[in-house]
Parts: C-alpha cells; structure tokens; sequence
C-alpha cells in the first residue's frame, strides 16, 4: 500500500497535519513514538491558545490527537529509524516494517537541550530532568535547582513549588530573557532563590544526584550546592537524527523551508518546531501543519 | 522484595511510555519466570512518596533489588525498545 502522506511526529505539527490531510480525505499515516502533544504533553498550563482560557498540556494534547483519528488518519507507535526521501515513492522505515508515501511532512519537533556539565547525562532521571510536569513530583520536600533565564525555567520553577522544599534558580548572566511579569513572581516566591552570573560544572552524588559543583562567571570562584534534583531549561535543539545529510539544514540543524512548508526535496514538507524560523509555540506547530498538509494536496494533485 | 532477586517497575497513569511497554514486561515475566527474579510492578499514584524515598526521579524506571537493596536500575532514557529491558534482566540473572 502507498500513502498518500506519511507524517513523522504527533505533536501539535503533525496532528493538525494529520487533521487536515485526514479532513481531505488522503490516505494518511502518522508516527508517534512517545506522547502525542509532544513537548506541549509536558507543558503543565497553556493559556496563550487562541479559543481557549486555560488548559493543561496533556488534555489540549489529547483532544488534538482525537480529533485527528476522527479524520481517519492511522495512528502508528513505532519508530521511524530511517527516511528515503529522494525518489517519487518516499519510503519510511520503522522497528517494525516499511512504509511508502508520495508525500512526507516532516515534524519531529525538538527537544530540551543539555546544560553541558560534567556527568549531566549519567545523571539524567536520576536527579537531572528536563520535565517539570514529568517528574516534579518525585521532589516533594527536597532542595533542586532548576538552570536557565528564559520563560520555561520561570514557569517551570513556579511549577516546581508545589513540591519542592526549596529551588535555586541558576543562570549565567545578571539580565533573564524571561518576560518581566514572570520574573515579578518568581522573585516574589519565599521558596525560590537565584543564584546569577552561575554556571553548573559538575554532578555529584553516590547513585543519585546529591551535589552541583557550580562557578562564578565574573570571579571564577568555585562552590558546592547541595541538591537532590536540578531541571535544566537552557532552548531546544532539532530532533533530526534521521535527516541529517538528506535535506537542507540551517546551522542549527532546523530543516529549512519556504512558506509553504516545502522542503529543498519535491514532496516533503516539514512543519513545527523542526522547521528554521523564530517562533516556536503551539499556535506556530499547529499552522504550520496546517499549511504543510495543504501544500502536500497540492503537489499530490500536480503529480496525478 | 525482603529477600532474592526483585524487578521493580516503577509505572504510572499518565507516562504513556510506562504504558506502552507494560504488556512488554509482562510476556518478559512470563519468560523469565523460572530465572529466579521476582517481577513486580509498583503504580507510584498509589503511594508516591515510597516511589520518592526508592529515590524514583523518572517514569518508568525499573529497579533490581537483592535481599531488599537497590543493586541496579534502567531509567527512562536507558528504555526505547522492549529489547533494552530484557538485555537489562539478563545482565541481571
């Protein structure tokens, strides 16, 4: 069998593409390793979705992956280890099989970026995390430190109050990136401390996470921080392992595109976060998507 | 888990990973049955702060214990195919 679209990611990107292509009722299969929703699936508020006052990342996430299957797109949980992008019939290897459409998008999204500390992988889930919704919980009543300046280390450390006994925001520069109004409230939070002009050297601990071996940036001076967690919000970086070499990159490793979502490959498309541009939220991924899976229609047209 | 060989898995409601590698583990302790390890699974939404005090920082994360006492653990990152867990029980036999 040959799809008409191929998909490879269910976050907010591929879900409105799955909605869309679904809606026009292409034959359509869409990948998804892990949690639909993607990052917004470990995004505990969204409130800057237009229609919608409040709602947590899982259930806008959930509603997103529904209305898509409504559509009649088929839903896969395997993972796509390899692409052959380059001739007419794509071809999507997977775990389990392969795949074959005349058109892909691409949307993978991005994913949190490491600090770059000594030991920061060995220490990963167990006492190193880069989800606050995901494991914020295991910290009740313990002291973490949570680095970064932007918005998500803000809304992430607020977060992270209901559980933690005390959080040091570490951050490397004096001035934060994060919109004003969160940082008010951050400073205002009794259990929340910074600790600026910082960086995080070392982990530490016997098994778990016990020790930060941080430094001053200004001074050069060396200190310990004793903590059982440390959430890491520094950016995000391009999932595109299995790209890369096949199509065009920017310097960052995002997939470069025209507005119309087109690739430098006839037939594939990317959408959302994976895509080089300057706005990465919800309401980017979900347009994108839906742009993507137009133009894909399009060029399925032209080919008949 | 007082005594022998235990594996733990830590899992809960909302951890899709947790979920789709639970019918996974449970054909691997069918087959590992007679291995000597006892297979046990733990919903942390059932008692969290014994998941916190087992030092749990990730869902799923599957944990050895010998004679009570934490020997070995994979963590989420350590799991993306049901092959990474049943290479982790046999290091474990």
């Amino acid at each position: 069998m040959i799809y008409d679209i191929i998909i490879i990611g269910g976050g907010p990107a591929g879900l409105s593409a799955g909605l869309y292509a679904g809606r026009g009722k292409l034959k359509t299969l869409l990948f998804e390793k892990e949690s639909f929703g993607g990052q917004t699936a470990t995004t505990h508020e969204v409130e800057n979705y237009p229609g919608i006052l409040k709602v947590t990342g899982p259930d806008l996430s959930e509603v997103m992956r529904e209305q898509a299957e409504n559509f009649g797109v088929n839903i896969s949980r395997d993972d796509v280890t390899e692409v052959d992008l380059d001739s007419d019939i794509k071809i999507v290897k997977t775990y389990e099989g392969e795949f074959r459409s005349k058109a892909v998008i691409l949307a993978m999204g991005a994913k949190p970026r490491l600090a770059g500390f000594k030991n920061e992988t060995e220490f990963r889930s167990m006492g190193v995390s880069y989800c606050a919704t995901c494991d914020g919980a295991f910290f009740e009543d313990l002291d973490i430190a949570v680095i970064g300046g932007g918005d998500s280390a803000m809304t992430e450390a607020l977060y992270l109050t209901r559980f933690a006994k005390s959080i040091k925001i570490i951050h490397r520069r004096q001035e934060f990136r994060a919109a004003k109004s969160l940082i008010k409230k951050v400073e205002d939070h009794e259990k929340i401390e910074f600790i600026l002009d910082t960086v995080v050297e070392e982990a530490q601990g016997n098994g778990t996470l016990e020790k930060l071996i941080l430094k001053n940036v200004v001074s050069g001076e060396k200190s310990n921080l004793d903590v059982d967690g440390c959430f890491v919000f520094v950016g995000l970086d391009p999932i595109n392992n299995i790209i890369q070499g096949k199509i065009n990159l920017d310097n960052s490793g995002y997939v470069i595109s025209n507005e119309n979502m087109e690739t430098n490959i006839k037939g594939v498309f990317v959408s959302g976060d994976l895509r080089s541009k300057n706005l990465r939220q919800i309401i980017t991924a979900a347009s994108d998507g839906a742009i993507a899976s137009i133009m894909a229609e399009r060029y399925l047209e032209n080919l008949n | 888990m007082s005594s022998g060989v235990s594996f733990v898995d830590f899992w809960g409601n909302d951890y899709q990973k947790c979920l789709r590698f639970m019918s996974g583990i449970e054909e691997l302790a069918k087959k590992y049955e007679n291995s000597g390890i006892r297979f046990l699974k733990f919903n942390v939404d059932e008692d969290k702060m014994f998941a916190v005090k087992e030092k749990v920082m990730g869902l799923p994360t599957i944990v050895i214990y010998e004679d009570g006492i934490q020997r070995s653990r994979l963590v989420p990152n350590d799991i993306n195919s049901i092959d990474d867990i049943e290479e982790f029980i046999k290091k474990n036999i």
